[in-house]
């Protein structure tokens, strides 16, 4: 089964993902996943636990075991690997590493600098600007483990910033983050995809997606739908992707029709 | 006054100008001084990574070739490197397979090979000493060529890593960013495991098998105990193995006792007193938050009844 989103347009697609499925030993994460998904676009990934949400992300950039085929706009991924930068979930770090917010932003330019060499001046502008973005600059000289969750992921985001592409995969960048730093990131992701960028974000917050996505992915192993907030947000494709679980409750006050759900 | 001076002077530098022991306790700390360097910059990783049982198993499970290379007289760090070659490959693939219980093949394969090793040697009539000698190290059994041998290789070993640094650094705190932007991560912990191999391998003369591990873990945990910044980190375990190394080989001098366990003995004291007056975690710090804690609370619930 191959299924093209409606994003389809004249110009060559951003990111391009054809027939993509991911497989860890017997066990088939994700299915013949098909999508084209322009710049310009927050593009928020939804899905139950476990159902390949990660694993989409791991999958656009190969870190797991996959077929299929991803382009950006029309390179292939050894060409145009730089273009995509990616935020790890939380709780894939070690922590209690002895390292600076400063040393972890600059992580983001190692890619530019090349091995052997030291960052230059513009490495430390591009880490002292990021850092002012996320609101993290008073903090640079600190250990990571002694921040907070929020601060920890605003860092992290700081980082994707700093390797300046043009594609940013988030996974779960909301989970176990404080209402401050959810407003900061939210708030530099619409930036970004204002400034032309493309940021897919997998996230469990069905509440965040439809208020601040332009499109939404739902996936259960498979794509099961992709589109607008609109066309997604219906009991039936949300029973679809989360088998009759969630209880949609339609508020009805908003001017939009905002679908308020209740998970 | 400098009648004192001048006997802790002569006290200080008699060990290096000794008639009988002097070239030998010169290069003895020679030597040490080198593997401090390497084993602290080296050991900065595994203690951060997490690699102290790895790294056990792997000094363990060299020692049948450092045997067969004793029987059949061919060279030491040949056989050495031959076999740390073998079994950090080995151990690279363990680590990757997560579905295999890690620590239960690695002490499988450790205990194993150096029983086999054991099983070789007792063979032999002189036994005995040439075990202690395998197993402790020879300190002051160092020879010039051993120095330049350790010298070069521990120069070759910080090249590595220097070339490495910013890649070895971003796939030891976050594999999945380093995956992410397409460092060759699989080939960088082999890069690092053979680095310890080869780390392990020249300071085994002089240090022995088992206590080889002391020289790369402790100063790094000790350095861990004071500092928060991983390039702070690295000089201060070489500083600390440094001092360990001089003040070992004092009391090794002095009480007669044997050298290169004796610094084994001072780097755990080093250790241990870091726990206690560690400025982040000791056991001062802690008593005194605790402390500074319960004052707080009372207050706060003086202030709730008033």
């Amino acid at each position: 089964m191959s299924k093209t989103g409606p994003l389809t347009a004249a110009s060559p697609p951003l990111l391009k993902i054809e027939g993509l499925s991911v497989a860890y030993g017997p066990v088939l994460a994700l299915q013949n996943v098909s999508m084209e998904l322009l710049s310009g676009s927050l593009v928020g990934v939804i899905g139950p636990n476990g159902a390949g949400k990660s694993s989409l992300l791991k999958g656009i950039l190969g870190m797991v075991p996959t077929s299929g085929k991803v382009t950006i706009s029309g390179q292939s991924l050894s060409q145009a690997r730089q273009r995509i930068s990616y935020v790890p979930q939380r709780s894939e770090v070690r922590w209690d590493f002895p390292i600076t917010v400063e040393e972890v932003v600059m992580m983001g330019r190692y890619r530019h600098i090349g091995w052997v060499k030291f960052p230059g001046k513009t490495d430390r502008e591009i880490v002292a600007e990021t850092l002012e973005q996320v609101g993290m600059f008073d903090l640079r000289k600190r250990q990571i483990s002694q921040l907070s969750g929020g601060q920890q992921q605003r860092v992290f985001v700081a980082r994707a910033l700093a390797q300046q592409g043009d594609i940013m995969l988030l996974d779960e960048p909301l989970t176990g983050v404080d209402t401050t730093s959810q407003e900061v990131i939210m708030a530099l992701l619409e930036k970004q995809r204002d400034d032309g960028k493309l940021i897919v974000m997998a996230t469990h917050d069905l509440n965040t997606a439809a208020r601040e996505c332009n499109f939404c992915c739902c996936i259960n192993h498979r794509l099961i739908a992709l589109g607008s907030p609109e066309q997604i947000f219906n009991p039936d494709i949300l029973a679809a992707t989360y088998g009759g679980n969630v209880l949609t409750v339609n508020t009805g006050n908003s001017a939009a029709g905002a679908t308020l759900i209740i998970q | 006054m400098a009648d004192i001076l001048n006997n802790i002077w002569n006290w200080l530098i008699e060990p290096f100008n000794s008639l009988y022991a002097g070239t030998l306790v010169r290069n003895a700390l020679w030597e040490l001084l080198i593997i401090s360097v390497i084993g602290g910059v080296v050991g900065t990783y595994i203690v951060l990574r997490g690699l102290v049982f790895i790294v056990d198993a792997l000094t363990h499970a060299i020692f049948p070739g450092v045997v067969i290379a004793f029987l059949i007289g061919a060279n030491f760090f040949l056989g050495a490197f031959i076999s740390a070659l073998a079994v950090a490959l080995v151990i690279a693939l363990v680590a990757r397979n997560r579905r295999v219980s890690e620590e239960s093949s690695i002490g499988v394969i450790f205990t194993g090979a150096f029983s086999l090793g054991v099983v070789l040697l007792s063979s032999q009539r002189s036994y005995g000493r040439s075990l202690k000698d395998l197993l402790f190290g020879d300190i002051l059994g160092i020879t010039t060529a051993d120095l330049w041998v350790t010298a070069i290789v521990g120069l070759l070993i910080l090249a590595a890593i220097f070339v490495a640094r910013k890649e070895l650094l971003l796939s030891s705190f976050d594999a999945t960013m380093a995956r992410a932007i397409g460092l060759p991560v699989a080939r960088l912990d082999l890069f690092l495991y053979l680095l310890i191999a080869a780390t392990v391998v020249v300071s085994l003369p002089a240090v022995g098998n088992i206590l080889v591990l002391a020289f790369l873990v402790t100063p790094s945990a000790t350095a861990r105990l004071f500092t928060n910044r991983f390039y702070k980190m690295m000089p201060l375990a070489v500083g600390i193995g440094m001092l360990s190394s001089l003040v070992g080989l004092y009391l090794g001098y002095y009480a007669n006792v044997a050298g290169s366990a004796g610094v084994v003995v001072v780097a755990t004291a080093f250790f241990i007193i870091a726990l206690i007056i560690s400025p982040h975690s000791g056991l001062f710090v802690k008593i005194r938050q605790r402390h500074l804690w319960k004052q707080r609370l009372r207050q706060e619930s003086l202030e709730v009844r008033a």
